[in-house]
């Protein structure tokens, strides 16, 4: 190799330092095309009018008109049920549905692994082949802040005409708490009343 | 004109303040881009975007870098995403690395050039694009002598310390590679 005599070591290290430092720079001196700039300035001027008048102010409508829609949207799905509803949380296990046990209210811990079921919705007249009295036991629950409602059953099963029913994770179990607490604040239950 | 004084004027409007910054920086920022991408094309495409983008962010820069470290964090950003994407790795497979890299450098004949060995600088641009990305990066933004170890920091969106030590092991690796050539100082 032509460098490597050998002999000066010190000189080899410092060419080869230097060729790094040379090629490195070498490697980003790019030529850069004549019209460049011209480019700059064509792409600068297209944009500006496609965002200026009819453009822009078509883009402002139907971005207020989005954002009015997921607001509607966020407002009757998620905060309008929750106010609307009565929630009633109850528990079963499979042994109370083979016993034929009405659904009662049930103090429990959920811990990790339990189906958990939040119940919501008018307060049933009858919770279908287990029947519980006209503002029953499941109303009281709901009257309970913080109570929170395991069952070994999938909340299908606990499904009644007219309640909706949602399946919780145990994570959001102090959500759903604590919106009972507050729905109860507000709108007290016919058994808190009571 | 000073770029404070630029900028100031191309956020009330003025197109031609912005034009001169263009013409001030268009050589740093495709050699940015360069760097990310390998491709003088492309560095010269990604250039033009972050230009443009720039213009269109310019009144909401803050000025807590300078408008050049502003202006190539957008550069490196777009080169970054792009590098990363199928196009970029497609025009990679499909062109041969040393082809890619050499398209746009100044391979000309300086007044240096009789001192250098003609062959080294061959084999050490070989060596530098077959590094590690990240090595790589680091070695040309942050120790090319373009920009400072600051600005190289800010650009690359990494502490200042990490550019030093990434630049000074893509050196000890060039060196290592370059003694299993024969350049090694015995």
């Amino acid at each position: 190799m032509p460098l490597d005599d050998g002999n000066r070591p010190e000189e080899m290290r410092r060419r080869i330092d230097g060729a790094i430092d040379r090629e490195t720079f070498a490697l980003l001196d790019v030529r850069v095309s004549r019209d460049f700039v011209a480019r700059v300035e064509a792409a600068i001027e297209a944009s500006e009018r496609s965002w200026s008048g009819p453009v822009r102010r078509f883009a402002l409508i139907g971005a207020v008109c989005v954002l009015a829609l997921a607001a509607a949207a966020y407002y009757s799905i998620v905060v309008r049920p929750s106010g609307d509803r009565v929630p009633v949380l109850a528990s079963r296990s499979a042994g109370d549905t083979a016993a034929g046990r009405p659904l009662s209210p049930a103090v429990a811990t959920p811990t990790p692994g339990d189906a958990v079921a939040f119940v919501s919705g008018p307060a049933p007249t009858r919770t279908g082949p287990a029947p519980v009295s006209e503002e029953g036991a499941s109303a009281d629950a709901a009257a309970e802040p913080g109570v929170a409602v395991a069952s070994t059953e999938p909340a299908e099963r606990l499904e009644v005409p007219g309640v909706v029913i949602e399946r919780l994770s145990v994570e959001r179990i102090q959500v759903a708490s604590l919106s009972i607490a507050r729905l109860v604040e507000r709108e007290p239950t016919s058994a808190a009343r009571r | 004109m000073d770029d404070v004084e630029l900028v100031e004027r191309a956020q009330q409007g003025d197109q031609s303040a912005f034009t001169q910054l263009v013409v001030r920086y268009q050589k740093v920022a495709v050699g940015t881009a360069f760097a990310a991408l390998g491709s003088a094309v492309e560095a010269d495409d990604v250039a033009q975007e972050a230009f443009l983008l720039a213009h269109r962010k310019l009144v909401g820069f803050r000025r807590d870098a300078s408008f050049k470290t502003w202006l190539l964090t957008i550069v490196w950003r777009r080169a970054f995403n792009r590098r990363r994407g199928m196009a970029h790795r497609l025009r990679v497979w499909l062109e041969p690395e040393d082809a890619r890299w050499s398209q746009a450098t100044s391979l000309a004949a300086s007044t240096e050039e009789v001192l250098i060995d003609r062959q080294l600088r061959e084999h050490l641009r070989r060596l530098v694009v077959t590094l590690p990305p990240k090595l790589r990066d680091a070695l040309l933004v942050g120790s090319s002598g373009h920009h400072t170890v600051q600005e190289a920091a800010a650009i690359l969106g990494v502490p200042e310390g990490t550019v030093k030590s990434r630049a000074s092991s893509a050196r000890r690796l060039l060196k290592r590679k370059l003694a299993g050539l024969g350049y090694a100082a015995r």
